[in-house]
């Protein structure tokens, strides 16, 4: 387990670097820069772009540009904002930014975990029932619905019809009026937690009938043991392909959900993405992308450690 | 009313897309305290879906029909489920053929007896937890506390076994149902396990229901046997009777692909044709497409299980007709 542990933890520092290093030079192939968003129309001229090309290190060769980068990724520092916010450090509005993304991710979380965890062993225990199709119907319409689509929609209905706080869109910290943090994060938190909600349901439901069919079930039936703990049993084996879904889930939400953020005018990690693309801010960019890579590999590393958390056949390896 | 388990006219079936399995369909036996009781038949013969029918664990889309449980006087197809979750595990026990897959992977296995005795018991979880282990001893287990806290796979298969019957008999039940238990097993583990079951019947006067599909096994350890055939009963006798005097063709025929231990080397045959779907049973005897006896009446009209001598019953038209010479 441990030598595995590694294994991976080593493969994410390569995944890490390989995608440094595809979305430095991605973003230096595609056409306009830092340069075309900085000079103001009708101040062009081919000395003034030559001097910022030179102050902002843009006339340096290509590796040395990347390796001047990822020295500085590897101390730590995501370089300097070349237009959003002009010398400010990247790094630091990121983080700023990515507690907000945080924020937003766990809310949705929860959100996502609270619907799909009754969906799912409901779906499993009643299975061609009733309920069960009543959540594969809403299941399957919340994968299918957009989130542009559910977010507009919720600002609509709720926003404009019935309470126009619910619907405002923006940012206040908790620490400084906590109904309204929430009151603004619940609608983008339903939008996003409903959509992983229906792939974590289904998972958990096709995986939970798998475990409900093995043997060891029927050992603890015949042993009399109570309903409750069969299914206890049953979900606790059913857990891994569950936990690999709701790993990707994390994953995703911690990136920064783009559109989402946008709908909702949060500063997170999604719009920041969004606003460095319109900015051709390169630093800003890059930074966003190497940390949500990284955010990635990191979730990735906790699910298999929690793999071995579940399944000791995974703790101990499988020799005796 | 005598007897430890009374089967009266059992009949199970399972309402599948493709029509009605008629998985168990009218069979009647009892089953005395401290007896071991060998049923014997081919895959799909009937004789774990009559082992789940006792403990009453028949699932969708299967549903006991008809018939009576009598399991010390009272009839388990009457009790509510809360009860039979009592009596499960308790009284009434089962142990499963594939070892690996009937263990919880996830519970040590020592946890897995625990709770068993949790649920039944009113002892401690310290005094589980010691009556876990000293049931793994009891069947055998080397250094059973470092046992009780190892998980299924790390044990081998036998031990695994060993496990599961500490499982089933931790709480002394009277009757102990056993599915093929030692059919993933060599030889000699197996003959180890039989023995233990032996003792374990001797000890707690337990009744043993041994489903396999190894007609040594029965000869060595069980009382009396009886066939089953596509869901039916064709021939129940004491051990020694079904040997020496086998009536129904079909017990001819398993006997005769057992390899003989002694002497020379007959030739082995095999009964030809397959087991009937049991969604489309022939008409008259199951048996007949199969039967080299069989006439127009064995296509018809379906022989009744009947006594033919003291303890000894069968279902066929030519019972003993077969015969030892064929």
């Amino acid at each position: 387990m441990r030598a595995y542990l590694l294994k991976r933890f080593l493969f994410g520092l390569l995944t890490l670097l390989v995608a440094s290093f595809l979305i430095f030079s991605i973003l230096r192939v595609v056409p306009g820069g830092p340069v075309d968003a900085l000079i103001e129309e009708g101040w062009d001229d081919p000395e003034l772009r030559a001097q910022l090309r030179h102050k902002l290190g843009l006339d340096l060769p290509f590796h040395l540009q990347y390796a001047h980068w990822l020295g500085g990724l590897f101390r730590g520092d995501l370089g300097v904002s070349l237009v959003l916010y002009q010398g400010e450090s990247v790094g630091r509005v990121i983080l700023e930014r990515f507690g907000v993304t945080a924020q937003l991710a766990l809310l949705s979380l929860a959100i996502a975990l609270l619907i799909a965890f009754p969906a799912g062993i409901a779906s499993a225990l009643w299975k061609d029932r009733f309920l069960d199709h009543v959540f594969r119907l809403v299941a399957l319409s919340g994968v299918s619905t957009p989130n542009f689509f559910l977010g507009i929609a919720l600002i609509v209905m709720i926003g404009v019809g019935l309470r126009r706080e619910w619907g405002a869109g923006g940012y206040v910290p908790f620490g400084e009026d906590p109904w309204g943090w929430f009151l603004r994060l619940l609608l983008p938190a339903i939008v996003l937690g409903t959509d992983h909600a229906a792939s974590i349901s289904r998972m958990l439901r096709t995986s939970m009938l798998d475990a409900l069919g093995r043997e060891f079930v029927l050992t603890a039936k015949a042993m009399g043991l109570p309903r409750r703990w069969v299914v206890i049993d049953a979900l606790r084996n059913a857990m891994i392909p569950v936990v690999t879904v709701i790993g990707n889930s994390a994953g995703a939400l911690l990136d920064g959900a783009v559109i989402t953020e946008v709908i909702f005018r949060l500063p997170g990690l999604g719009s920041f993405l969004v606003q460095g693309v319109y900015a051709r801010d390169l630093p800003v960019v890059q930074g966003v992308v190497v940390v949500a890579v990284g955010i990635r590999v990191a979730v990735n590393l906790l699910v298999d450690l929690l793999y071995g958390f579940i399944d000791p056949r995974i703790r101990y390896g499988s020799g005796r | 009313m005598s007897g430890l388990l009374r089967v009266e006219g059992l009949v199970t079936r399972f309402y599948t897309e493709e029509g009605v399995v008629k998985a168990v369909d009218g069979n009647s036996f009892h089953l005395e305290e401290n007896e071991a009781l060998g049923v014997v038949g081919e895959s799909g013969s009937g004789k774990t879906v009559t082992a789940l029918s006792i403990m009453r664990l028949i699932e969708a889309p299967g549903r006991i029909e008809a018939g009576r449980i009598l399991f010390r006087g009272e009839d388990l197809l009457t009790k509510p489920e809360r009860e039979m979750r009592r009596i499960r595990g308790r009284d009434l026990s089962m142990v499963f053929q594939d070892s690996l897959s009937s263990l919880n992977p996830t519970l040590t296995v020592g946890a897995q007896i625990a709770r068993v005795l949790k649920h039944h018991t009113r002892l401690s979880s310290r005094a589980r937890r010691r009556r876990a282990v000293e049931l793994l001893a009891a069947v055998g287990i080397p250094e059973p506390e470092k046992r009780a806290s190892h998980y299924p796979h790390q044990l081998s298969g036998g031990m695994r076994q060993r496990a599961l019957i500490a499982m089933a008999i931790s709480c002394n039940p009277k009757l102990l149902i056993l599915d093929e238990p030692t059919t993933a097993l060599d030889v000699t583990i197996e003959a180890q396990i039989f023995e233990l079951i032996g003792k374990l019947k001797g000890e707690f006067g337990m009744g043993v229901f041994l489903i396999t599909h190894d007609l040594s096994v029965v000869a060595s350890f069980c009382r009396r046997v009886i066939i089953m055939y596509a869901g039916k009963i064709v021939e129940e006798a004491p051990v020694g009777d079904l040997y020496a005097n086998p009536l129904h063709p079909y017990t001819l025929g398993l006997l005769r692909s057992i390899p003989p231990l002694d002497g020379e080397a007959e030739r082995l045959e095999s009964i030809p044709g397959e087991v009937p779907d049991l969604i489309n049973l022939p008409p008259g005897c199951n048996f007949s497409p199969r039967c080299h006896l069989a006439d127009e009446r064995c296509w018809q009209r379906e022989p009744e299980l009947l006594e033919a001598s003291p303890g000894h019953r069968v279902a066929c038209w030519k019972a003993g007709k077969g015969g030892k010479g064929g």
